[in-house]
């Protein structure tokens, strides 16, 4: 923490302990420095009871594939373990074996295959077990569909159609056209939300009169880790919130220019005794692209930083498993691999 | 995988994997301090482990490597004050992470069963 000569300098210790600083060619303060014997005077050993009390969780928006919510008082160590697990720990139903009888389309078939992997499967991956490699599937370790289409020219067409999918029946195969298989007794398991693939309308592979496919599928379970298409979200990222100080003010046509430096709504140009004044009322809505930093004028009259422990969170889920789940089953799976570890180390210690 | 064995704990019953943490030998010259060899775990653990371990006073040193990415291995290497032992110092580590998920998971429920958010119904029914 070297003072630094600067106009409008980042120095007080607060700022250097809890936030990240953004500079115009540099971001600084990124490290998480509050650990016991680095601040003198204050005691930043682990205590449960404190980060109870300091640690908040607020969901913003919900939907059935997209979750956002803020978490305040916790390590960025810790936030990216979640956001690691929840790309690539967690457990989801995906097409694992593709068995080809028949495929005489366009497509070929190791390439037809790797497509029919990526389809997401609507399936709960809790009620399944993962299947071994040796194993034999069983109905808990695999659910089947199967694909059988085929394409015939359309006798009712008009004379010059162009269009294939009104030319020809069956064109188009679609991930629709999986049909699940029950095997012994996923049928009166899953009675109240059959399996099928998340999306309908994906296109598997183009056909054309006279070409056909006949393919039976396995899906295992699995994890992101091995292979992507188990990867239960879209993507899970997280932002740290960004914060903008203004020293001193800025008024008059100045404040207008400001305003425009920021995305819409983060800076508003009040009226106060007819002179106009620029607020910052939405900081959130920021993108920090400082582009308020490269103007002349404001460049030490702001402070662009990030609060160090405050995470803006966004999974979105593929549309297998809901949000809300997907992060308790996130946590769970650190917690798990936590206590995995101290179990083998205590064994280990004896056995010593 | 090849070099592990499983035991079973007697009351629990849950299988314990021994070849998971290994101590790197010659590291632990004394109980306060040694280099732990984690199996197959990652930055996802290993940093998260690291920063609980620095939390605690007891604990002088504290950081972990990866020693080639293409294998799934990481080593944490624990220093610590008289007044504990390394791995007394990474069982407490390991155990205020526990804490930590499950105190978040209780609070993450909790908001979700007051439902003081904005749910968007519209979005991708399927």
């Amino acid at each position: 923490m070297v003072a630094e000569k600067k106009n409008f300098s980042h120095n007080d210790l607060d700022t250097l302990r809890s936030r990240v600083i953004v500079e115009r060619d540099r971001v600084t303060s990124t490290a998480s420095t509050d650990f016991p014997h680095n601040y003198p005077g204050q005691n930043l050993a682990w205590d449960f009871e404190k980060f109870k009390e300091t640690f908040k969780l607020k969901i913003n928006k919900m939907s059935k594939t997209e979750m956002e919510f803020d978490m305040i008082g916790i390590d960025a160590s810790v936030a990216n373990a979640f956001r690691r697990i929840l790309i690539a720990e967690v457990p989801t139903m995906a097409v694992s074996n593709v068995f080809i009888m028949n495929n005489t389309s366009i497509v070929v078939d190791e390439v037809l295959a790797h497509r029919l992997g990526l389809v997401p499967i609507l399936a709960d991956p809790t009620k399944f077990d993962f299947k071994g490699k040796e194993e034999t599937p069983t109905d808990l370790n695999t659910i089947v569909f199967k694909l059988q289409a085929s394409c015939r020219r359309n006798p009712n067409a008009a004379e010059g159609e162009t269009d294939p999918l009104k030319k020809y029946i069956h064109a188009n195969v679609y991930s629709g056209d999986m049909k699940w298989s029950p095997q012994g007794e996923q049928a009166e398991r899953f009675k109240d939300c059959p399996i099928k693939p998340v999306f309908d309308d994906i296109v598997v592979t183009k056909l054309r009169p006279g070409q056909e496919v006949d393919i039976e599928i396995h899906c295992e379970k699995g994890l992101g880790q091995d292979h992507a298409k188990w990867s239960p979200v879209a993507t899970a990222s997280y932002r740290l919130m960004p914060e903008i100080l203004i020293n001193g003010e800025i008024t008059g046509e100045a404040a207008v220019r400001f305003q425009k430096c920021f995305p819409e709504g983060v800076v508003d140009v009040v009226e106060e005794n007819g002179v106009k004044k620029a607020v910052v009322v939405n900081p959130r809505k920021d993108t920090v692209s400082r582009e308020v930093l490269r103007h002349a004028e404001f460049e030490n009259k702001v402070k662009l930083t990030r609060v160090r422990d405050h995470f803006i969170f966004k999974i979105e889920s593929v549309g297998a498993v809901e949000p809300q789940d997907l992060f308790v089953q996130a946590v769970q799976v650190l917690m798990d691999k936590a206590m995995t570890v101290k179990r083998s180390l205590q064994t280990t210690l004896q056995s010593e | 995988m090849s070099a592990s064995t499983t035991n079973r704990m007697d009351e629990d019953q849950i299988e314990v994997d021994t070849g998971k943490v290994t101590i790197v030998p010659g590291t632990m010259i004394e109980p306060q301090c040694a280099t732990f060899c984690l199996q197959d775990e990652d930055h996802t653990l290993g940093n998260a482990l690291r920063w609980t371990l620095m939390k605690n006073p007891e604990v002088d040193f504290a950081s972990y490597s990866i020693p080639h990415p293409s294998e799934a291995r990481t080593n944490v290497r624990i220093q610590t004050s008289d007044s504990t032992t390394a791995a007394d110092a990474m069982c407490k580590g390991l155990d205020d992470l526990a804490d930590l998920c499950s105190h978040v998971i209780q609070t993450f429920q909790v908001e979700l069963s007051k439902g003081e958010f904005e749910y968007d119904e519209e979005e991708n029914a399927f």
